[in-house]
């Protein structure tokens, strides 16, 4: 490279190194963002299927009927590290409060450090009890030793055999709750079952049925499978169908897919937790929150409530209108309708006092 | 013209495209909160430089990150020290990587295979150890603590820690026999081997420095965030190699830039951010996340290409 050549290659560098320089110097001292209008950064783990749909759906509910502006995102797979990365821009942004679930504890630090720094913070789904805000989302514990007990109460009192438990992902806290729960359940209501796992099943439709085609061949004559996330139903479902087995079917999540299962008859019970009000309620308490002039939301535990859903029961948390089956799986499928079930409680009901149903934190998982 | 002017312009249009749109985006707090985001990840594609440039690969760096945590906080959680802790958890990457070299030379293997299989190997040990769960140090008042998570002029200890990782292995990467010996392998392993360079320990040694970041990583990130759990670092694998990849640094062997990389780490951290800055909707926005790396690689080779031109032309005049 000649001297004429290189001088000119510095030039173009310098001056692009230059450009970059005054212009961040330039926002440094000018840029801050001011507003009034409210916007609310609302961060679900991921955006992979219909469950986390359900809970944008209430989020976005939430921001229309409040009339404020809401910011939905999602890392393209479960990394807590994307995630929060996703939070601290949003930030930055000049967000003014952020939801969003606590997929890690290593997101405690930051989503302290962000509440220490003024921006409101509401945690749903996954919780971790070292965050110093709100929490809205299941019971974990109590509400799977439940779904044990029904499972094991539906096999009968004297039932022997094999019950399976599977989940999706082997390193997700909230899951391992779940297991410890049902397996719980099932021990206390049903002392003659054999429980097996909880076995890792993947969250992927391939790969789930793969894992589950692979238990359903090691163990053919279990007497129940049970999986604890959403894809399970479906996916254990297509194999008894298939497969000619007798299994009982049960697991996680309310999705049109598991209820069509259920209605099927392949399926007895899916497990809902109220997803919409997941993503409803951060939205309502942080709005509240920075309307009434506060830098931070108090903690506390807002219960969103389980449903146990079988042909011939569709039991509904709070005061929500008691549904038929058939009326379930219609409101499951039309975010209309998902919205309009829930508008009366918000508006005239329990739900519209949602403050006097708040609970100490630590009731999450008692 | 540096090899790195490419990256650089890149990540320069990068960052002023968002700051003009959002102008929040270039605020002090977001640019430095960029950089220590890209520290973790980045100290990886640091040391992945090194195993391309080599003709090789570690496919178990993100396992390997979360492993030597996992036994980082462990550690504390059995009452030692935490900077011993921290030692030990740079040392136990360290030989996890000499695991990776080992049986990489003993086997004959190409280190793609025998990492695709310590991968899950280290996944499934960590999670074993954790029980699924999240381990949290419970003494927080150890100075360790307190010296990861210091400023200096208001910028983290993550960040100087992980320029410090790229001025230190550039030199080692440029100036030092290990480093041409890297780069030889990479060229022409057949060549190098008639000249006396020894293959196999060099390739053990840079599996081993591989791992000895990711434990550095690893037993860092334990400090910073006061806790580990089963799910993180799965994510980095791509990540760190893309950003090499990025970088400059080319899959085929012989060379690479650990400045580059250095870089490309940043392009990623910006492109995720900016993304968010200009309310791309999340359906969106890994699409838009894979055509930004491909418009930021696209304006390295440009700049690639008509430097090539340049030089050609100098020396036919």
């Amino acid at each position: 490279m000649n001297l004429a050549s290189r001088a000119g290659s510095r030039k173009r560098l310098n001056s692009i190194v230059a450009t970059g320089v005054v212009a961040i110097t330039a926002s440094w001292f000018g840029a801050s963002l001011a507003e009034d209008k409210i916007v609310i950064g609302f961060v679900t783990h991921h955006h992979l299927d219909q469950f986390q749909e359900r809970i944008w759906q209430g989020a976005r509910t939430a921001a229309a009927d409040l009339g404020v502006e809401l910011k939905l995102a999602a890392p393209d797979n479960v990394d807590p590290e994307a995630q929060l990365a996703i939070v601290q821009s949003l930030v930055n942004s000049g967000v003014s409060g952020i939801a969003t679930p606590a997929t890690s504890e290593s997101l405690v630090a930051p989503l302290n450090a962000i509440i220490d720094g003024g921006t409101p913070v509401v945690t749903f789904l996954l919780n971790s009890p070292n965050i110093r805000a709100p929490f809205v989302g299941e019971r974990t514990f109590p509400t799977w030793k439940e779904f044990g007990k029904r499972v094991a109460t539906k096999l009968g009192a004297d039932a022997k055999g094999e019950v399976l438990v599977g989940y999706c992902s082997a390193d997700l806290e909230i899951l391992a709750h779940r297991a410890d729960g049902t397996i719980a359940g099932l021990k206390e209501a049903g002392p003659g079952l054999t429980v097996l796992g909880p076995f890792d099943v993947k969250l992927s439709a391939t790969e789930n049925y793969a894992a589950w085609e692979a238990l359903a061949l090691a163990h053919p004559n279990a007497v129940a499978m049970l999986d604890l996330c959403a894809p399970g139903i479906v996916s254990l479902s297509k194999l008894k169908t298939s497969g000619g087995y007798n299994w009982l079917i049960a697991g996680a999540d309310t999705t049109p897919e598991n209820l069509a299962a259920v209605e099927a008859g392949t399926a007895w019970m899916a497990e809902g937790q109220s997803e919409f009000l997941q993503g409803y309620m951060p939205v309502l308490m942080l709005v509240d929150a920075i309307r009434s002039g506060k830098k931070a939301v108090e903690p506390s535990f807002f219960d969103s409530g389980n449903q146990f859903v079988t042909l011939d029961n569709a039991d509904e948390p709070y005061d929500l209108k008691d549904v038929s089956f058939k009326e379930l799986v219609e409101i499951a499928n039309s975010p209309e309708l998902t919205a309009a079930h829930y508008k009366a409680s918000l508006e005239n009901g329990q739900l519209k006092d949602w403050k006097s149903l708040l609970q100490p934190l630590e009731n999450q998982n008692k | 013209m540096p090899d790195e002017i490419g990256v650089v312009a890149a990540l320069v249009v990068l960052v002023l495209a968002v700051g003009v749109v959002q102008p929040n985006f270039l605020s002090a707090n977001n640019l430095i909160q960029l950089v220590s985001n890209s520290a973790y990840f980045g100290v990886i594609a640091l040391g992945m430089v090194f195993l391309l440039a080599l003709g090789e690969i570690d496919l178990s760096v993100g396992w390997n990150f979360n492993f030597s945590a996992v036994l980082t906080a462990e550690l504390m959680l059995f009452g030692v020290d935490p900077w011993i802790a921290a030692a030990c958890g740079i040392g136990f990457g360290a030989a996890l990587g000499l695991l990776n070299g080992v049986m990489t030379v003993a086997l004959g293997l190409p280190s793609i295979i025998v990492t695709l299989g310590t991968l899950s190997v280290f996944q499934g040990l960590s999670l074993v150890v954790t029980k699924s769960r999240a381990i949290i140090p419970p003494d927080l008042s150890s100075s360790f603590f307190a010296v990861t998570n210091s400023r200096l002029f208001g910028i983290p200890f993550v960040v100087y820690g992980f320029v410090f990782a790229a001025i230190v292995l550039h030199l080692v990467f440029h100036k030092s026999r290990f480093g041409y010996r890297v780069q030889a392998i990479g060229s022409n392993a057949e060549a190098a081997k008639l000249a006396g360079i020894p293959i196999n320990r060099t390739r053990v040694v840079a599996l081993v420095l591989m791992g000895a970041l990711c434990g550095l990583a690893g037993a860092t990130f334990v400090g910073v965030r006061q806790a580990i759990d089963p799910t993180t670092g799965g994510e980095f694998l791509l990540v760190a190699i893309a950003a090499a990849v990025i970088g400059g640094t080319p899959v085929t062997g012989g060379m690479g830039t650990i400045v580059g990389a250095l870089i490309g780490a940043l392009i990623i951290s910006t492109i995720r951010s900016g993304v968010i800055f200009l309310g791309v909707d999340a359906r969106w926005s890994t699409f838009v996340t894979g055509a930004v790396i491909l418009l930021a690689v696209a304006i390295d080779k440009a700049l690639r290409v008509q430097r090539d031109r340049s030089r050609n032309r100098n020396r036919e005049n």
